[in-house]
């Protein structure tokens, strides 16, 4: 009878919250807590210590004539729009790259890319601008030079002249990897304007911060089921922390990392190898950070036997749209995405692997939602023009 | 995000090993204070050693970089620290930091130690290792990072 009063009890419970459920969705103090973490967005524009023209105008401008220019490429074919196309959200919709051959690894979009602090899926590079590098010189990508990069600056008169006006001297007077490592910061410069826009969820979480109950009804109600399994079941947002929708670190999950032409893909733990190895690394006498908070992470990073096998968690602004998925670019679209973690193979996570990643199992409509969610992260940001005059000012 | 005790009040440590032995020692580590003191001082005792520490910045965020200004001091009749070592992890996860910290001493058992980066939120278990001669002392503080 006590069970029964109290089923009774809870039907008018509901009954009565029904309407207001419909009109503010309800959240406990944790959801809320974490659906707050997600934002403000936008964030204050990047800014890297690290490269003296962050965010300069001049700079802005030519590295945006740069990244169209095909000529920096080894056979004048290809420029870095090749791969990030703006037309495709700055990627460019490939499972794997192609350059001057397919590649390893899915080419990851820009946008949000001057946020980050590792590059690439391994986190081969510590710095956007010396990310910028490697595609330059890279034999299966663009195929350049340093002295092939800095012959077509000193012999383009356009180029030259946006150089003064950035770096403060001619190129002629600058020796090839100056002109280079100059070209990377310029190129650095430019993508960091690459920030999404707002969002439908932005809108919703700014919604629940200043407790604007018609507001947050306006959010669709299956997003906000799949936000509930992304901050809850899910556990998505263990990694994909933050407003960025990301932690910026990497990890094992499970995804097979054999490359197509043989050998694995060992992910972070080379990327590791890889940045102590450059001679572009923060540790370097490239950083222009006078005072040295830049060089923290590179200078501390770790190299683990869980390393191996280990990717960027990508941020997930604008992921609908950034499809196919993961770093080798298997998995077609969301749904697969949402079915990877709803059917994880336990078996391919390493034994000595985290512990956080069990099968979600999630049915039919958790999965529809959660895909609902992923798709309100999406911005409305009018298509990509070039802003660039034709002739140095 | 803020840094809290993971289920028990602010300034609480959690002593990794040997509870009991760390109870009935700790009134002689009582004696000894390190000489860091504030409102966001954290204090960790152990039976011959008592350590104090405070994050900068004080509110540890997900993802960013933070550092530790800590004191250690000796009970009567307990060694010299030799050296130190921080380290954490998160018990659950069955993983530890992607960084490894450095640590600086600054003299008169006061140190700094840099490069600490929490890459999830959740339980985390700092760990501060003493080491003076043959003897090993752990003490541990349970963190909450949101």
């Amino acid at each position: 009878m006590r069970a029964l009063l109290a089923t009774l009890a809870a039907a008018a419970g509901i009954l009565l919250a029904a309407p207001a459920v419909a009109q503010a969705p309800m959240l406990g103090e944790a959801e809320t807590r974490r659906v707050l973490a997600h934002g403000p967005w936008p964030p204050a524009p990047p800014h890297d210590p690290s490269n003296r023209v962050s965010g300069q105008p001049a700079a802005i401008a030519l590295g945006e004539r740069l990244f169209f220019d095909r000529r920096l490429s080894g056979d004048g074919a290809m420029a870095c729009d090749w791969c990030h196309d703006p037309a495709r959200d700055w990627s460019d919709g490939f499972a794997r790259g192609v350059g001057k051959a397919t590649l390893d690894r899915n080419t990851p979009a820009l946008w949000n890319v001057g946020l980050q602090r590792w590059f690439g899926w391994g986190g081969g590079h510590d710095s956007l601008w010396s990310q910028s590098l490697r595609p330059l010189l890279e034999p299966r990508e663009m195929g350049g030079s340093a002295a092939q990069v800095a012959a077509r600056v000193r012999g383009d008169a356009d180029l030259a002249c946006r150089y003064r006006q950035v770096f403060g001297q001619a190129p002629s007077s600058m020796d090839d990897t100056g002109l280079l490592i100059a070209t990377g910061k310029a190129l650095a410069a430019f993508q960091e304007t690459l920030v999404s826009g707002r969002t439908p969820f932005d809108d919703f979480r700014d919604a629940l911060a200043r407790g604007d109950a018609a507001a947050m009804a306006r959010y669709p109600q299956d997003a906000l089921r799949g936000l509930r399994i992304f901050i809850g079941k899910g556990s998505c947002s263990t990694c994909h922390v933050g407003p960025l929708f990301t932690n910026g670190e990497f990890a094992d999950i499970g995804v097979p990392f054999f490359l197509a032409r043989g050998g694995v893909d060992s992910g972070r733990h080379e990327g590791i190898r890889q940045v102590r190895g450059s001679a572009f690394n923060l540790l370097g006498p490239y950083n222009d950070d006078p005072g040295g908070a830049t060089r923290l992470r590179t200078r501390h990073v770790e190299l683990q036997h869980r390393n191996f096998g280990e990717f960027k968690v990508p941020s997930l602004r604008n992921v609908a749209r950034t499809a196919p998925y993961m770093h080798n670019g298997a998995l077609a679209d969301l749904r697969d995405v949402v079915r990877h973690y709803s059917e994880l193979n336990e078996d391919r996570l390493h034994a000595d692997g985290e512990r956080i990643l069990k099968p979600l199992r999630l049915d039919a409509g958790e999965t529809d939602d959660l895909i609902a969610f992923l798709s309100t992260l999406s911005d409305t940001t009018p298509p990509f023009r070039r802003r660039v005059a034709d002739t140095c000012p | 995000m803020t840094l809290a005790g993971a289920g028990r009040p602010m300034g609480l440590p959690v002593v990794g090993a040997g509870v009991l032995t760390v109870l009935a020692a700790a009134a002689a580590a009582q004696a000894c204070q390190p000489s860091l003191a504030g409102e966001a001082v954290r204090v960790l005792r152990a039976p011959a050693y008592a350590v104090a520490y405070r994050t900068e910045p004080r509110d540890v965020a997900v993802g960013a970089p933070f550092a530790i200004e800590l004191a250690v001091c000796a009970a009567a009749g307990a060694a010299d620290v030799d050296t130190l070592a921080v380290d954490a992890e998160m018990p659950a996860h069955r993983h530890g930091m992607n960084y490894r910290p450095s640590v600086s001493a600054h003299g008169d058992g006061r140190y700094r130690v840099e490069g600490l980066l929490f890459h999830m939120p959740g339980h985390w278990r700092l760990t501060v290792e003493l080491r003076a001669g043959a003897r090993v002392e752990r003490l541990a503080d349970d963190l909450q990072i949101e």
